[in-house]
């Protein structure tokens, strides 16, 4: 009997126009971007579309070490990992803003204001410093010492050429391009007005930049690359070898698996992350073979998001832990308490490690925090966290015990990045990363940013179906449309709009009202977009 | 006799200084100094330079001419890599094409800034004939500055940008698609061609191009203006502007000698 009442909707579905198809893929069976994530998603994707030396949003250079936690390469690197994380796990099928985006932030990495701090930063020892009575912090140069490169990449400075390494890796992979293979791929271009030289380049592409790092990592002993001079961070470390896992996987080699291995080992015999306290170390002082333990969640978050990648068990088994000393006293405190120098971006970066592990409880009590304390903001379809006047000096609970103070780098790209990334979904980019059949799949391009979000594009390929979510961008249009590519002439796909069958899709036959073939085989869809609504476009 | 000798120590190190400007005679026209003997004094004696305040003066002047200098070599280069597009039929312009200076406008059509600026170029414009005034769309302000970006160049296509873009700078209303085809109305034209427009890929790539355009000169915000070869940021008045554009016709002069 059941089997009869199956046949009959199966019959009813093939026969009357409109009504879909029991099997028919449902949307919400699909990660999809809620309304917020969008809202984080645009405002990253705007921070790259800004002009290379705007740096608005971005806070500013601190007038003393020229870079800091807040720094804009940062920004621009977790950015490009929070994109990287959408565009696999919630748009597959929607590369082509992804990719522009990531080319865009790869090129505000190489704008000379974030990296030229290096030319400063690498003369002097930062752990070599003193406290004034006051409270200043002193920099010690020591004149004799005195030294300093121009090129951001060449020796130390993993805080930066790791970022860019994982950030080129990424790219390679998540979108099958391979531009930044060619020489001079990534130029720096020294600015000789500001500094009174000749001009300068400094050409480097995805090889000899993941040459140089690994050569630094085996020069090192695998103890990690320092970021400033005498000063080794573990989490610094971890992008570079995330670099290292994308070069093995589109070129061949066989570099990371040498580094993960050898430098777990440094780790577990140095207790970079502390055995008894769980907590990573603040970092390692090479001249004098030190290590400066530490409990700081901004370490623990970000150290511990990506280890995650390549030694997920261990991460697991140290987070409850730092869960437990970290989130109560975080969200809740006394007033006027002073929460330190690091509380700016400690939330930041631990919500980013919560996300990663899979505590969701943690990313949600996290988000509803920010939202309720952080004052949210929407500026052009864009969701933000803007920092504070004095994120960078007053570290104290407000009159009701909460944060009151936020940095760039969280407010501007670590929420949201939370509040995207689903469990293991970093993890899942480096052990599970697209292969050839990906790149050979159905997929949608050319939907105009400003008129359209699309909040979920997915290919079924046990179903062989294209799932596609859009919602209204932030002007408002009567139309939109997008370009489906790589559909199969041979077969007929059925084309669904929001549950309701709009007919059938081949080579040959008539096409349903708002499609058409185009030249290069491409099958373009224009649509009325008042509110959310999904596609779905299945062979039958 | 010190400081005398001091001073002329000087000049020989600023004309030596500024040798690389186009229109500098070189460090071989220090009359009878030889300039190697200058370089010797000097290395022998370097303190002349630093305790005296007249020769840093001098010196940094210098430098900052050579850097200058430098800067605007680069520009004319990239300039001339954007002939095509500086010449495209997408691009906005006014003045004859025989005009001996060029100026190039990249502003956003709601930059405070580029607004107030308006009226003080008008004037300039009106009563310089010798310029070429390309608009370079740069909107750097979200996605309704794109949108009238693209309307724009929709509107140069119809040939009635100077008409459009009249109205959007001067325009009371924060800037939506009402105002931007309100405006498109008022400037006359067709605002069913202008929305398909706005929608081709070539507009679009063209408005990628005038960006690329932008970021190769290392603008970083709006307005921001190329006139000839120098660099301005920011609004400028039509004082600016006209002092700027003698300087400009001052240097042609001279090296055309």
């Amino acid at each position: 009997m059941p089997a009869l009442i199956a046949s009959a909707a199966l019959m009813i579905a093939l026969i009357i126009p409109g009504v879909g198809f029991a099997a028919d893929p449902d949307p919400a069976d699909y990660p999809a971007l809620s309304t917020e994530q969008m809202g984080h998603v645009r405002h990253m994707i705007n921070i790259a579309n800004d002009l290379p030396g705007d740096f608005e949003l971005l806070g500013e250079i601190d007038p003393v070490y020229y870079m800091s936690f807040d720094a804009y390469q940062f920004q621009f690197a977790f950015a490009h990992y929070a994109l990287a994380s959408t565009h696999y796990h919630y748009t597959p099928a929607y590369r082509d803003l992804y990719k522009d985006t990531s080319a865009k932030l790869i090129k505000r990495m190489i704008y000379k204001d974030v990296w030229d701090y290096w030319a400063h930063v690498s003369k002097f020892d930062l752990t070599d410093r003193t406290e004034t009575e006051a409270g200043e912090v002193m920099v010690n140069y020591t004149e004799e010492d005195w030294y300093g490169w121009i090129d951001p990449n060449i020796k130390k400075n993993i805080m930066y050429s790791g970022h860019l390494l994982q950030m080129v890796g990424l790219h390679e992979s998540l979108f099958d391009d391979h531009r930044y293979d060619e020489p001079g791929s990534l130029t720096f271009r020294y600015a000789p007005v500001e500094y009174g030289q000749p001009p300068v380049e400094i050409k480097y592409d995805h090889n000899r930049l993941t040459t140089v790092i690994y050569d630094q990592f085996v020069e090192d002993h695998f103890r990690g690359i320092e970021c400033e001079r005498n000063a080794v961070y573990a989490e610094c470390n971890q992008h570079p070898i995330l670099g290292l896992m994308s070069h093995d996987l589109k070129h061949g080699t066989e570099l990371s698996g040498e580094v993960r291995t050898k430098f777990k080992q440094v780790m577990q015999k140095r207790n970079y992350i502390d055995p008894e306290t769980k907590s990573t170390m603040y970092f390692l002082k090479v001249k004098q073979d030190e290590v400066v333990p530490a409990t700081y969640a901004w370490a623990d978050g970000w150290n511990g998001h990506a280890q995650h990648v390549w030694d997920k068990e261990y991460i697991e088994s140290i987070y409850p832990y730092q869960r437990e000393r970290y989130i109560p006293s975080m969200l809740k405190g006394k007033p006027g308490e002073n929460m330190g120098w690091t509380a700016p971006f400690d939330f930041g970066w631990f919500a980013l490690l919560a996300s990663e592990v899979g505590d969701k409880e943690t990313v949600q009590l996290m988000s509803d925090y920010a939202d309720a304390n952080f004052s949210p903001t929407w500026i052009d379809g864009g969701l933000y966290y803007p920092f504070t006047p004095d994120y960078s000096y007053n570290f104290s609970r407000d009159e009701n015990g909460l944060i009151q103070n936020v940095g760039p780098v969280t407010g501007n790209v670590l929420i949201g990045f939370s509040r995207i990334n689903p469990a293991d979904g970093l993890w899942h980019i480096y052990n599970r990363p697209f292969d050839s059949s990906h790149f050979a799949s159905p997929h949608i391009t050319d939907v105009d940013y400003l008129e359209a979000s699309v909040t979920q594009a997915v290919f079924d390929s046990k179903k062989d179906a294209l799932i596609v979510t859009l919602v209204p961008g932030p002007v408002a249009s009567n139309n939109v449309s997008f370009t489906v590519r790589q559909l199969e002439t041979a077969k007929t796909y059925e084309l669904i709009k929001d549950e309701k069958s709009l007919g059938n899709i081949s080579a040959e036959g008539q096409l349903p009202s708002g499609t058409r073939w185009q030249d290069n085989g491409s099958l373009l869809i224009t649509t009325t977009l008042h509110e959310q609504s999904s596609f779905i476009i299945k062979a039958i | 006799m010190h400081r005398a000798l001091r001073n002329l120590f000087a000049l020989a190190l600023v004309l030596a200084g500024a040798a690389c400007g186009s229109s500098d005679p070189g460090p071989s026209s220090t009359g009878s100094l030889e300039p190697d003997l200058v370089r010797e004094y000097l290395l022998m004696h370097p303190e002349i330079v630093l305790d005296d305040a007249e020769v840093s003066d001098a010196i940094h002047k210098a430098g900052l001419r050579r850097k200058q200098g430098r800067a605007a070599e680069e520009r004319r280069s990239i300039l001339k890599a954007y002939t095509d597009l500086l010449q495209s039929s997408l691009t906005p312009s006014s003045g004859g094409t025989d005009a001996d200076i060029t100026v190039i406008e990249f502003y956003d059509y709601q930059c405070v800034p580029c607004r107030a600026s308006y009226p003080e170029l008008q004037q300039v414009r009106a009563t310089d004939p010798g310029i070429r005034y390309v608009y370079g769309q740069l909107p750097i302000y979200g996605s309704h500055s794109i949108m009238a970006s693209r309307a724009a160049i929709a509107a140069h296509r119809q040939g009635l940008f100077e008409e459009f873009h009249h109205a959007l700078m001067t325009t009371d209303s924060v800037l939506d698609m009402k105002v931007i085809f309100a405006a498109a109305g008022k400037a006359g034209l067709d605002v069913e061609k202008l929305q398909a427009d706005m929608r081709d890929p070539l507009v679009h790539q063209y408005l990628e191009e005038v960006r690329a355009l932008a970021e190769a000169l290392d603008i970083t915000g709006t307005p921001s203006f190329i006139i000839g070869d120098a660099k301005l940021s920011g609004g400028i008045t039509a004082g600016d502007l006209m002092s700027e554009l003698g300087r400009q016709r001052a240097q042609i002069k001279l090296s055309s000698r």
